[in-house]
């Protein structure tokens, strides 16, 4: 007897129906993270936020870090590098030796980058663009992971006024604001906020706003240390080089607008 | 009645300037312990979001004579979603299943779309869960 196979494509699909018994196991993730809203440069916390749980409690992701970094790098390259080749002609137009009757091959100048002259044969010539391509939406998760990274590591500070705080009631300290900005612009304000939170060794960044000259002025002296950065020069790197951030609620608002999918 | 004829000029219209629209912190009261972290999410369970046309995140994928369906965009426990799969799909083995946990991605062997599609639409009851 026979027995009768029939050969069926290795991707078809079995089509009996389904068991109903079973549910998925489905259950809703979590939907926003909370936050302490400061006064600066205190940074004593006066009220909670609710922040979108997309943005800050975002997956640990080192590929999207990594290419948003390498996509900053390549866009802030000058392109200055520049070759020398034939067509600079550093030497001179004049014939090494007579086309015929020395035995040698034939030459012609000195320009040829055939020869031992440091010439290019298709040297790139300044400026040159090395600047790349990312996708906005990779750039994007790479912004929500940095962000969340350092919110996890308790690096993020986020200074502004809540609703029913103190800063809006009218208790809030007198050498206190909402604003990530000092009184004045000397150095002292930065020297007295580094040492009061014993930040001596590490990396500040201050995400503002707007421009605030008082700060930029007073943290001049440590510029190595600290980054001031208005809201719309952020980079990914800037965020992940940083050991404490110093973010304006108005400004973190736009970013998470901006940097939403 | 004369026929007026008019020129038809070309017009060209500035086109409107992208503006970030911050986000908006909602009030906290508003804010329930379920909606923060720590609320049992990935923990056996996981979560499967619709796209924004409302579709299942089911796709298929052809790599030269290799067919393979992709699921994607899943978050939590995808150990325990591999697992509700299987019991899921008569036929399904272990084997034709495999799980990126970092990504949220899980490729079975074969042309299932269809299949995936009706087996989540009849075992993902609570449909409130998946609208954004």
């Amino acid at each position: 007897m026979f027995v009768r196979s029939i050969r069926r494509l290795a991707t078809e699909a079995s089509t009996s129906t389904l068991p109903s018994a079973t549910t998925f196991n489905i259950a809703k993730p979590p939907q926003y993270t909370l936050a302490s809203l400061r006064s600066f440069p205190s940074l004593e916390p006066h009220s909670f936020i609710p922040l979108p749980a997309s943005f800050f409690d975002a997956p640990l992701r080192r590929d999207f870090l990594w290419s948003a970094v390498v996509f900053e790098a390549d866009a802030s390259r000058v392109g200055s590098g520049s070759v020398p080749t034939k067509g600079d002609k550093p030497f001179s137009n004049r014939k090494i030796q007579p086309q015929k009757g020395s035995g040698r091959a034939r030459v012609g100048d000195r320009n040829s980058p055939i020869r031992d002259n440091g010439l290019k044969a298709f040297g790139r010539k300044a400026p040159v663009d090395w600047s790349t391509n990312l996708p906005r939406k990779i750039y994007n998760r790479a912004i929500q992971t940095a962000f969340s990274q350092q919110y996890r590591d308790g690096k993020l500070f986020i200074i502004g006024a809540g609703e029913q705080s103190e800063a809006t009631t009218g208790k809030l300290s007198e050498t206190d604001s909402t604003i990530v900005d000092f009184k004045y612009g000397y150095e002292e304000a930065t020297k007295q906020f580094v040492e009061c939170h014993k930040m001596e060794k590490l990396h500040l960044l201050f995400v503002t706003d707007d421009l605030r000259e008082n700060l930029l002025n007073s943290t001049e002296y440590i510029a190595d240390k600290a980054d001031v950065v208005p809201k719309e020069a952020l980079q990914v790197r800037d965020i992940l080089k940083a050991n404490r951030i110093f973010i304006e609620a108005p400004a973190l608002q736009w970013l998470i607008g901006k940097h939403s999918n | 009645m004369p026929v007026v004829k008019k020129a038809i000029k070309t017009v060209y219209l500035d086109t409107i300037p992208h503006v970030v629209k911050p986000f908006e912190f909602p009030a906290l009261s508003s804010i329930k312990a379920s909606d923060l972290p720590n609320n049992g999410f990935g923990n056996k369970n996981y979560y499967i979001p619709k796209t924004k046309f409302g579709h299942w995140p089911v796709y298929l994928r052809i790599q030269n004579t290799k067919i393979t369906t992709e699921i994607k965009r899943l978050k939590g426990d995808l150990i325990q979603f591999k697992s509700d799969l299987l019991e899921s799909v008569p036929g399904l083995e272990a084997r034709h299943i495999s799980v990126n946990q970092q990504t949220g991605n899980v490729n079975v062997k074969g042309d299932l779309v269809d299949i995936l599609k009706e087996v989540f639409t009849q075992k993902v009851k609570s449909e409130k869960l998946n609208e954004k």
